[in-house]
């Protein structure tokens, strides 16, 4: 009697769990007569406007799932261990800092967006065969706490050699580069301004005038450094030069000034890609998402959801964006192909050095 | 008992019965065997062997040694007093007392790490200490149980015998309770220190930039540097070294530790109220409770509060449906755990009962599969998904992108576990009652029925709640292999812990309780079906 009830809820299990399969196999093999979903693969800090989308749903019939990943990093690496067989349809937030790891997978199908002609020349010209489309830019960068400095009456730092500078000893917080796409670009900035060769000493520089090393972004700005939640106590931060008026649009009681400002010599060039998945069942209402992704109906929504600066020419940039951000002429670079070089090497140096 | 297992081949055909371990054996030979071959080729194949030549594997190795040791040293140190109350002292609720101690290590890492993070202040968070405080706390049952089995076995007569000479108690400690003990306590620490050693889902809720053990190098250069190839360096190392640990602490271990093999007798215990010390006792059980229970009513009490605020907010919402920008959805969570669960039970409970009968009645050709069973276990979990990963990639039919991989990466978790709890079980039916099935008429299938599988059953319940509590806590290899979407209880709370954000913290409290609670009602049909042996 009570084996054939361990029977009967053996076999109840097999057909939840193949219920549960083909579930999950009808809902991605539904055919072009029913609606299509598209799942659109991002990092944690894709965050567009609410009903954003349905502009798009209406034009084309194609709804849109966002699924959210922790950080690019790892959106990044499992897009290319799923590549051929993805998660999700189109794939937005793959930056110049891990496209070359994408590309190597063979994660992208190519296509050429129907705005490309309007986007701006420098991102595009990163991807000559089209394997993904650039859709935004923005620069990791040094953020300082204004008030800190003015307090004390001493002059910020204005440079990265500054950040080396007794003067400035304790007061800055990092993410880590190993798990944080703004640490790695910050590390990337070290590498673009002293080589190959000087990196590592200004780094041991930073070691000796006690940097902290923290695991996330969220867990720099929020928890050490002292602008923004104000109970931290280290004024020197790496963020983005978006940081400051994304402060004053999100600050309770409204202000008109950002309590923190942007070290300029110290930014890093990020430019973020949206690209089609290869092996998605719906190539083709992939690309129209993409065009959608950079039209300026979208591209317009950016700045004050993401802080970033669209790519379309005839985006528009909003007011709070225009007084309190900062766009350096000159960031700090690195040729994508170097990166893909070197990535993985300078990590671990840098781990040798700084993670002792 | 030789003579008993001789017997229990006689009933059944031994060829026949040996071909049971075949498809255990063929499934590990798959989904343990193939990955395993293919990191170590990966690792001469390419310059995977670079990060060797860097600093960075050795001073991770440092860190994931000297912690484990203090870890070990630690959970030791919190761990004995208690397990001398428990097995000295009599008093009403002991049972209750011993079932809460060591009810912290059924928790999965990902819950006890949740918790630790709601407890120890900010200054203590993301530094060596949390990570070797969380391990101490979650090994004091291992402890309490490994020693706590022994001391209750040594005869109090010879430390009256001592007293009465004239020993004071540190003197008998000393020079009696210590030597003989000392067996279980080299097991205990070789147990502690393995599992620190391979510590993941703690390092990785606890542990600073820098402060990561291989096991957690190796998932954050899978996962999100991308660094495949050095990854299988360091899994290779680790399970070399593991090996050469694991052999030599069962082969040299007992010749250094010699232990005196001790009588089964009856435990002697004095009731608390006659001990000499009864406050000391009392104490220690008192302190070792708040210590125990400290972490999980920490779970509780975050589950209902919100930033500073008591609120049902993180109920509400992981029960009202409302998605929370950057939040999990739970739902989807548990029921995709739920489905994992289902089938690394069946995958697990099928297989793992073939394979015990097959080395019960299977004669020597059968017990291949049982000791095949152990290699899973001599890997990490990290390292068995890592395998999975280089293994069955597009040239085979990326397998590793499927759903059905993480039940399949969980069963093989879970196999050696179910193989090793039913072994005793089915060995220990008697022949006797198979000859009268026999004699009876019953035919081998009947007898199969009516008598092993009727004998096991509650044993077989007992497995298949320990497939689910590795199932549902199974944070190692889950964290490589679930697919965006498909997030199982304890991938989801880690997300959700790596993000800011009141609400989304008080979720992951939320569903840590759940999870606590789900492995802990699993585990108790775990220990029924134990009792049955």
């Amino acid at each position: 009697m009570r084996i054939r009830l361990v029977m009967l809820v053996v076999t109840a299990a097999v057909v939840v769990a193949a219920c549960g399969g083909s579930e999950s196999a009808t809902k991605t093999e539904s055919g072009n007569a029913e609606p299509v979903t598209l799942t659109l693969l991002a990092h944690e800090s894709f965050t567009p406007s609410e009903g954003i989308f349905d502009e798009f749903t209406a034009d084309t019939g194609i709804s849109v799932e966002i699924v959210r990943s922790t950080d690019a990093g790892t959106l990044v690496t499992k897009a290319a261990l799923t590549a051929g067989a993805p998660e999700g349809d189109v794939l937005w937030g793959v930056d110049n800092t891990l496209l070359s790891r994408a590309l190597e997978a063979d994660v992208f199908e190519p296509y050429r967006s129907a705005n490309a002609e309007f986007l701006d020349a420098d991102a595009l010209a990163l991807v000559p065969n089209d394997e993904v489309t650039p859709v935004d830019t923005g620069d990791v960068c040094i953020n300082y706490d204004t008030a800190w400095y003015a307090d004390r009456n001493v002059a910020p730092p204005t440079s990265l050699d500054d950040l080396a500078d007794p003067r400035y000893r304790s007061q800055l917080v990092v993410p880590n580069p190993l798990t944080s796409s703004p640490g790695l670009a910050f590390l990337l900035a070290s590498i673009a301004k002293y080589g190959d060769d000087g990196w590592t000493t200004w780094w041991e520089k930073l070691r000796d005038n006690d940097v902290l090393v923290v695991e996330s972004w969220s867990d720099a700005y929020y928890g050490p450094f002292s602008g923004a939640s104000g109970k931290g106590f280290r004024p020197l931060v790496v963020s983005y030069a978006s940081s400051p008026p994304a402060e004053v649009v999100f600050a309770d009681p409204p202000r008109d000034d950002a309590p923190t400002a942007v070290v300029v010599d110290t930014c890093f060039r990020q430019v973020e890609f949206a690209g089609v998945l290869r092996g998605t069942k719906y190539p083709e209402q992939a690309k129209r998402l993409v065009d959608f992704l950079t039209s300026v109906t979208f591209q317009n929504d950016l700045p004050l959801t993401q802080f970033v600066y669209p790519v379309h020419r005839d985006a528009t940039l909003p007011d709070v964006f225009v007084r309190h951000s900062l766009r350096p002429d000159t960031p700090l670079t690195l040729d994508p192909a170097r990166i893909a070089a070197g990535r993985t090497q300078w990590l671990d140096t840098f781990s040798s050095v700084m993670l002792r | 008992m030789t003579a008993v297992r001789h017997r229990t081949t006689s009933n059944y055909p031994q060829g026949w019965s040996a071909l049971a371990g075949l498809p255990g054996a063929a499934w590990l030979a798959l989904f343990v065997g193939v990955p395993v071959v293919a990191l170590v080729v990966r690792v001469v194949d390419t310059d995977s062997l670079r990060v060797l030549r860097t600093s960075v594997p050795w001073r991770i190795g440092w860190f994931t040694l000297w912690q484990a040791l203090l870890s070990a040293v630690t959970a030791l140190a919190v761990a004995l007093p208690v397990t001398w109350v428990l097995a000295r002292h009599d008093f009403r609720m002991r049972r209750t007392v011993r079932a809460i101690v060591v009810s912290g290590f059924l928790l999965p890492s990902v819950v006890v790490g949740t918790a630790f993070v709601g407890m120890l202040p900010a200054s203590l968070q993301r530094t060596w200490i949390a990570v070797v405080v969380a391990h101490a706390w979650f090994n004091v049952a291992v402890v309490v149980r490994v020693v706590g089995a022994r001391w209750e076995r040594i005869d109090t007569g010879l430390t009256d015998a001592a007293a009465l000479l004239g020993a004071a108690p540190l003197r008998r400690l000393r020079t009696v309770t210590l030597p003989l003990l000392a067996p279980a306590l080299a097991a205990a620490s070789a147990l502690v220190f393995l599992f620190c050693f391979t510590s993941y889902g703690i390092v990785r809720l606890l542990g600073g930039p820098g402060r990561v053990t291989i096991e957690s190098d190796i998932a954050l250069r899978a996962l999100q540097i991308g660094d495949v190839g050095a990854a299988a360096v360091l899994a290779v190392a680790q399970a070399v070294f593991l090996i050469v640990v694991a052999t030599l602490s069962t082969t040299i271990g007992p010749r250094i530790v010699r232990g005196v093999a001790l009588p089964r007798i009856a435990a002697r215990r004095i009731g608390i109220g006659a001990a000499r010390r009864p406050r000391i006792a009392k104490m220690i059980v008192a302190v070792t409770l708040v210590v125990v229970c400290a972490p999980l009513v920490t779970l509780v009490v975050g589950s209902l509060r919100v930033g500073s605020a008591w609120s049902l907010g993180g109920w509400r919402s992981v029960f009202g449906g409302e998605t929370l920008r950057g939040s999990v959805d739970v739902i989807a969570a548990v029921s995709t755990s739920a489905r994992v669960a289902v089938v690394a039970l069946v995958i697990a409970l099928v297989l793992g009962a073939c394979t015990a009968f097959a080395a019960v009645h299977g004669g020597h050709r059968g017990r291949i599969g049982d000791s095949l069973v152990l290699v899973p276990l001599a890997l990490s979990p990290v390292t068995v998904g890592l395998g999975i990963i280089v293994a069955f990639g597009p040239n085979a039919g990326n397998l590793r992108a499927s759903w059905w991989i993480v039940p399949i990466a969980h069963s093989l978790v879970a196999l050696p576990l179910v193989v090793r709890l039913l072994v005793p079980v089915l060995r220990a039916v008697p022949a006797g009652l198979r000859d009268a099935a026999a004699t009876l008429g019953a035919s081998p299938w009947r007898t199969l029925r009516s008598i092993d599988l009727a004998l096991t059953r509650r044993a077989l319940a007992g497995a298949g709640g320990l497939v689910v509590a590795v199932s549902v806590g199974e944070f190692g290899a889950s964290s490589l292999l679930t697919r965006r979407g498909a997030e199982t209880i304890p991938v989801a709370i880690a997300r959700l812990m790596a993000r800011t954000g009141d609400v989304l913290r008080t979720q992951a409290f939320v569903m840590s309780t759940l999870l606590a609670v789900l492995c802990i009602a699993a585990m108790i049909l775990v220990e029924r079906g134990d009792a049955a042996r």
